[in-house]
């Protein structure tokens, strides 16, 4: 009695193991695949067509404009965490005047890109994931497909590539602000003493050259991805969906989207 | 010019040559269906079953998978059609869903225009001016701005008509697209899809009952019943 | 459907890839053959390059071993005169000594044209010299007299040393051989052993003989223990001569210098021979001889060795080389421009260029044939396929033409014919005329206007007003009128009927039936007239079937004449005309002030559409004429009641003003709402009663209008504009029978009093988006 229990136990939890790493896989390829297509659409002309046109516009003010405050508020509060921190440490290692370098390599090149994710996400991404579900649960999806409206064409492109743009603005913004609250808390506490230029300028002497690439590029990236996340995981749905087990599946797969891109970009140019 | 010709061909619009869709549980069943639909033409099909219905519409643009035989639009063969030209080739056939069908993501407007900008570079103004055209035609005073959700269900129904009659297709079809009450848009509605199938529209007109379309019909024109048995000819019946 | 279509789903879109491939590949492929040959020539000029300067290198190394060779010869006198007289001078007799010194010095002067003069110095200051004088030798020697006073002695002897003359100076200057560096030096380096012991001194000039001279100098003992210095004078005029006379390479140069620049040999000492030239302060010219300047900086750091130069534009190849023979300090520059070497690849090159510009030349003009021969090709396909197509077109009309039901029933009207026309010659307007059995008429049976898509009919044509347009008619050709204004026939005919399309072209058929004409066909403005004449037969066989069958219905004259009558006596009669106002409430009536015409800018006022399904039973009809009376007396009696401006029916249109005056009253658009009201409670209370699917709508704005009073005696009175047509378009577009919607503008005024339902927002163009409300009853 005992041991086909155990046996059923262990089938249980091999199948659900196995459940998950499908799923994760096949959503993988899913987005690598749909990234190609993306590009691939992106390019050409005739892609570019009135509706497409204007949905890139609306989900573009809808992810720029709406995400702007958020992310003036997160850079400021991030902006003197950060700051605080570094102080601290520093003062503990007698390398005050660090403080420019490492506020540009910590906040702009690894913190930045994964809190700005992490705001398209929450107040874009999710919109975008009830909507598209939304859409496809209804059937919509399928009746504008029968009007010829290739919904790959009419939401995907145009949003992701929204999103892209958006992350890259709103990353630049984030970076700027809290560079600037950087600065301010430390010209406050004294620590810093040169002007905004001189503290600029060593934060720009501090990134590697590479990082000039490689910045944008994780901004643009984690918009890019966060975008396709969403609107995948809201097409890609089955009969037996809801909102209650798609809003957590999408926000997990985005988190992990953002945090897996940042680390290949990483790798990558790290590579390099 | 040659644009043009592809829609005045002699073939049929529509062609069902023993296509067998792949049955999947639910909806059509797979039996071989076999329908010809010339310029012009209506064909009626009566079917009480709405999943059946639309899937039937699905198959006929080429977005259910056939097992064999072959769904032709205006002479193309869907399965050997490049998916662009596929996706065009649907911009062609003007829709009506039994199902709630505009999106909430827009305006009715842009519902309405959706399609036509989509496919064409029809100049903004100009189709603005046909959709007001017909809008007027089916009962409206202009064209909708608000959001769908918030019109009348007939309303609702009149921004439909005006969507897939606007930009004058090739093909419409039409699934359970009127009621006879209210009778003046039902007698707006057959007024159109006569001025349509004039220019050499097909029309295949899907309905559950038989009355919608009964003051419609003429000697001539093929009647079908769609159930699980397939594709049933009932003229004669 | 429309051909503005973004992808055209009948174009297979792997062809336009064939046709952009068609277009670029040939491009593509002659940028590739540039680029190989590009390439290519770059490669083989590098090699080349490399390969000349290596060669030219090697050819400067040995014309270098050459030249130090020259000079060591040029200079060995030095080393073995000085070995001789080594061996020579050392015997116990100073005198012996001298002699020897002075047959040495004549043997070797008298062969070896660089030795310039010789010394002997002993250690007591005793001084012997021999030297040349204008083809004859001085000996000079310089001695202690008896005296003891120093005293020169100088003998001059021809070659074979026969004394020619002599004298004897005392040395007043006080010389002292032993004081001159060439003695010291020598002197110096008496402890070292072969070529270590000659010094040598700086070159310096002889001011008296223009020689720039060198002098070697060595120092041994003489038997009798004391010191004999022995020096040798080289004179280097003829070493730069030799450095001058060489030929380095194309145009290159060859300089001897000392470690400071000072020049030895070279071009710089080309004026040496001159008077007053400083021999001994010559440098190198950093203006004219950069390159050998950085050639011997060069040297300084690496030491021997060649290179390249950059200087005034041009690479010049270099070798430095330390002359190991006289001086260590020495150091042979020989410089050639690189362009003398590499000339020849130059040239090599530039014909390489020529050809493979020929080449390029000859792949784009293939290039070129080959995109004009596959856009040739291509446009033949196309058009072939036009003419496909075309055909194609055809026969889909022709096949429309000929389904078409009752095609030669002149009962049934066919106006797919006339589209048809249009459609295949792509002109503006079709028209089709039939001649009346009189043969005085032309009536106009269809004209299909292509711009509007509609059908008109109606036109007659007399054959008095238009004589030569009917003469035309027996014309059995077609008729091409290029300017249908200019024509005289055709004058009246468009001023009639084309002018106000605006068309100019036409076309005249005349429809025949055995030899006599029925009827006229006319195409205006076409533009497809290929093979139309097959099309135009066609319809023309068509209608003559028709028309004559339809001369045969109509009958005889006698129906004719009667309607000539008819027309005649309706036109003599002369009854009094009645002016139809259509006012069942009239604003003339009575009190109200008759409203002077104008534009008001706010109006209320409603339209009321009747929408009824037409009978042919007389008893519906009948009920149907008394629901209207009965309606249409509830409506007056309403209207009267609340005191309305006018209304007035036209059609199953009833116009309702709620007044008419310039300043706009809020009270009158309430009772014009009341009684719309009223009159669909009313109304819809009829219809209850009646079996009859009769239905009514209404619409309501405020608005402007246009009031005027037309005709005369007595005029009408009637409105229109603006707010006429919004309160129609609401009539036409209530969302359903038996209700009234209003516009924005009226929904503004009556919000207060009355119960109203939002329908929505509406866009309009011109009007922007409006909004609209059904009203639903009084508050």
């Amino acid at each position: 009695m005992k041991t086909p229990s155990r046996f059923t136990i262990i089938h249980r939890f091999v199948a659900f193991l196995g459940h998950i790493v499908r799923s994760y896989l096949r959503f993988l390829l899913l987005m690598i695949g749909a990234s190609w297509g993306v590009f691939n659409e992106g390019m050409l002309p005739s892609t570019w067509r009135r509706p497409v046109r204007y949905e890139f516009w609306r989900s573009l003010r809808q992810v720029a404009g709406g995400g702007l405050l958020s992310v003036i508020v997160v850079a400021i509060i991030t902006g003197f965490g950060i700051v605080a921190q570094a102080v601290f440490w520093l003062g503990f290692a007698g390398m005050n005047q660090m403080i420019g370098s490492v506020l540009s390599t910590v906040l702009v090149s690894e913190i930045a890109p994964v809190l700005v994710g992490v705001i398209l996400l929450g107040r874009a991404g999710m919109l975008m994931l009830a909507e598209m579900s939304d859409l496809t649960m209804r059937g919509q999806m399928r009746t504008l497909s029968g009007l010829g409206i290739d919904p790959f064409l009419g939401f995907v492109v145009p949003r992701t590539l929204a999103m892209m743009l958006g992350g890259f603005t709103l990353g630049t913004f984030f970076s700027l602000i809290a560079l600037a609250m950087g600065y301010v808390v430390c010209w406050v506490k004294g620590i810093v003493t040169v002007s905004i230029w001189s503290f600029m300028f060593q934060v720009v002497n501090s990134v590697h050259p590479l990082d000039y690439f490689g910045i944008p590029l994780k901004f643009l990236s984690s918009g890019f991805v966060v975008g396709l996340c969403c609107c995948l995981s809201g097409m890609d749905i089955t009969t037996d969906d809801n909102m209650a087990t798609l809003i957590p599946r999408g926000f997990s797969r985005g988190i992990l989207s953002i945090l897996i891109i940042n680390v290949v970009v990483d790798i990558v140019l790290g590579s390099i | 010019m040659a644009e043009k010709t592809i829609s005045q061909q002699f073939g049929p619009v529509l062609e069902l040559i023993e296509a067998r869709p792949v049955f999947d549980e639910s909806g059509l069943t797979a039996a071989r269906y076999n329908l010809s639909l010339g310029p012009g033409e209506c064909v009626f099909i009566e079917c009480r079953d709405e999943t059946q219905r639309s899937q039937f519409t699905d198959l006929c643009v080429g977005l259910l998978p056939i097992g064999d035989g072959k769904v032709k639009c205006l002479g193309l063969d869907w399965q050997q059609l490049e998916e662009r030209r596929a996706w065009a080739l649907r911009g062609r056939i003007g829709r009506f869903f039994s199902t709630n069908s505009l999106i909430d993501l827009y305006g009715t407007h842009i519902n309405i225009l959706w399609p036509r900008m989509h496919h064409t570079r029809t100049p903004t103004k100009q189709l603005v001016a046909e959709a007001v055209r017909l809008g007027i035609r089916f009962g409206l005073p202009g064209l909708p701005t608000q959001v769908p959700s918030r019109l009348s269900v007939l309303d609702r129904r009149r921004a439909e008509y005006v969507r897939a009659f606007l930009g004058g297709p090739d093909l419409l079809l039409l699934e359970d697209p009127v009621a006879l009450d209210p009778k003046e848009l039902y007698e707006a509605f057959l007024s159109e899809l006569t001025a349509a199938r004039e220019k050499g529209c097909a029309v295949l007109w899907l309905a559950s009952d038989r009355s919608v379309w009964r003051d419609y019909w003429q000697d001539g024109m093929q009647i079908f019943r769609l159930g699980d048995d397939g594709l049933i000819d009932m003229r004669g019946v | 459907m429309p051909t503005d279509e973004i992808v055209n789903p009948a174009a297979d879109l792997s062809s336009k890839r064939w046709q952009l491939f068609q277009l670029f590949g040939p491009i593509l492929g002659v940028i590739l053959v540039i680029g190989t040959i590009a390439l290519v020539t770059l490669y083989t000029y590098h090699t080349m390059r490399d390969g000349t300067i290596v060669l030219s290198r090697s050819l400067l190394r040995s014309q270098q071993r050459y030249i130090t060779q020259e000079v060591s010869n040029y200079l060995s006198p030095a080393a073995s005169t000085s070995a001789i007289a080594r061996n020579v001078l050392n015997q116990a007799d100073t005198a012996q000594d001298a002699a020897s010194f002075m047959s040495i010095g004549r043997a070797i002067l008298k062969n070896l044209s660089q030795v310039d003069s010789f010394y002997l110095a002993d250690d007591t200051g005793r001084f012997w010299m021999m030297s040349r004088r204008k083809g004859h030798f001085e000996e000079t020697s310089l001695q202690n007299d008896a005296s003891g006073k120093s005293i020169y002695h100088y003998t001059l002897t021809d070659p074979d040393g026969r004394p020619l003359n002599s004298a004897l100076f005392p040395n007043d200057d006080k010389y002292d051989p032993r004081d001159r560096p060439w003695y010291t030096g020598a002197l110096h380096r008496e402890d070292l052993v072969g070529k270590e012991r000659i010094y040598w001194s700086d070159p310096y000039p002889h001011s008296s003989t223009h020689q720039f001279i060198i002098t070697a100098s060595i120092a041994f003992p003489s038997l009798g223990g004391r010191k004999f210095v022995f020096a040798i004078n080289i004179s280097l005029n003829q070493l730069t001569h030799f450095v001058n006379s060489l030929q380095v390479g194309h145009s290159g140069q060859a300089v001897i210098v000392d470690l400071d620049g000072r020049v030895i040999a070279g071009h710089n000492m080309a004026a040496l021979e001159t008077p007053g030239f400083d021999a001994a302060n010559v440098h190198l010219n950093p203006d004219t001889q950069p390159v050998f300047l950085r050639a011997l900086n060069i040297f300084r750091i690496r030491g021997d060795g060649a290179g390249v130069v950059h200087a005034r534009g041009k690479d010049y190849v270099t070798i430095a080389s330390a002359m190991p023979l006289a001086k260590q300090s020495w150091v042979l520059l020989l410089n050639a421009p690189e362009s003398d070497f590499v000339s020849f690849t130059r040239k090599i090159q530039e014909q390489t260029i020529y050809f493979s510009l020929l080449i390029v030349g000859l792949a784009s003009l293939l290039a070129f044939g080959l995109i004009y021969q596959g856009r040739r090709v291509s446009r033949l396909q196309s058009s072939l396929r036009f003419v496909g197509d075309e055909q194609h077109h055809e026969n889909t009309l022709l096949l429309k033409v000929a389904n078409t039901p009752g095609l030669l029933n002149p009962q049934q009207e066919i106006p797919v014919l006339s589209e048809v026309l249009v459609e295949r010659s792509g002109s503006r307007r079709v028209s089709l005329w039939r001649l009346l059995p009189d043969n005085e008429r032309l009536l106009c049976e269809d004209m299909f206007d292509a711009g509007r898509d509609a059908h008109a009919a109606g036109v007659e044509l007399h054959k008095s007003s238009y004589p030569a347009l009917f003469e035309c008619l027996s014309e059995t050709h077609i008729l091409d009128i290029p300017d249908a204004e200019a024509d005289e026939r055709f004058q009246g005919f468009y001023r009639l009927v084309m002018q106000s399309l605006g068309s100019r072209r036409l076309l005249f058929w005349s429809i025949m039936e055995q030899h006599h004409p029925v009827g006229a066909l006319m195409i205006e403005d076409p533009v497809n007239l290929e093979g139309i004449d097959r099309f135009v037969a066609l319809a023309s066989a068509v209608l003559s079937v028709r028309f004559t069958q339809q001369q045969k219905e109509e009958g005889s004259v006698e129906d004719l004449s009667l309607l000539k009558e008819n027309t005649g006596a309706n036109s003599q009669r002369g009854e009094k005309l009645r002016v139809l106002k259509g006012f069942l409430v009239n604003p003339e009536d009575g009190k109200k002030a008759v409203p002077e015409a104008g534009l008001y800018p706010r109006v209320p006022l409603m339209v009321l559409e009747f929408e009824e399904a037409y009978t042919s039973n007389t008893e519906v009809a009948k009920q149907m004429l008394k629901l209207v009376a009965d309606l249409s007396g509830k409506i007056k009696k309403i209207a009267q009641e609340s005191g309305l401006f006018s209304v007035q029916a036209s059609g199953n249109r009833v116009v309702i003003l709620g007044s008419c005056s310039q300043t706009f009253n809020t009270g009158d658009a309430l009772r014009l709402a009341d009684a719309a009201i009223t009159i669909r409670e009313a109304c819809l209370a009829a219809l209850t009663g009646v079996k009859t699917r009769l239905t009514f709508r209404i619409g309501l704005d405020v608005g402007p209008v246009i009031a005027a009073h037309l005709g005369m005696d007595p005029d009408v009175f009637n409105v229109w504009g603006e707010g006429l047509s919004v309160a129609e378009l609401l009539a036409q577009s209530t969302p359903d029978g038996g209700q009234i919607q209003v516009s924005e503008q009226a929904y503004q005024g009556l919000r207060g009093y009355f119960l109203f339902r939002p329908r929505g927002d509406f866009y309009l163009p011109g009007s922007g988006v409006t909004r609209s409300y059904v009203l639903a009853g009084r508050r």
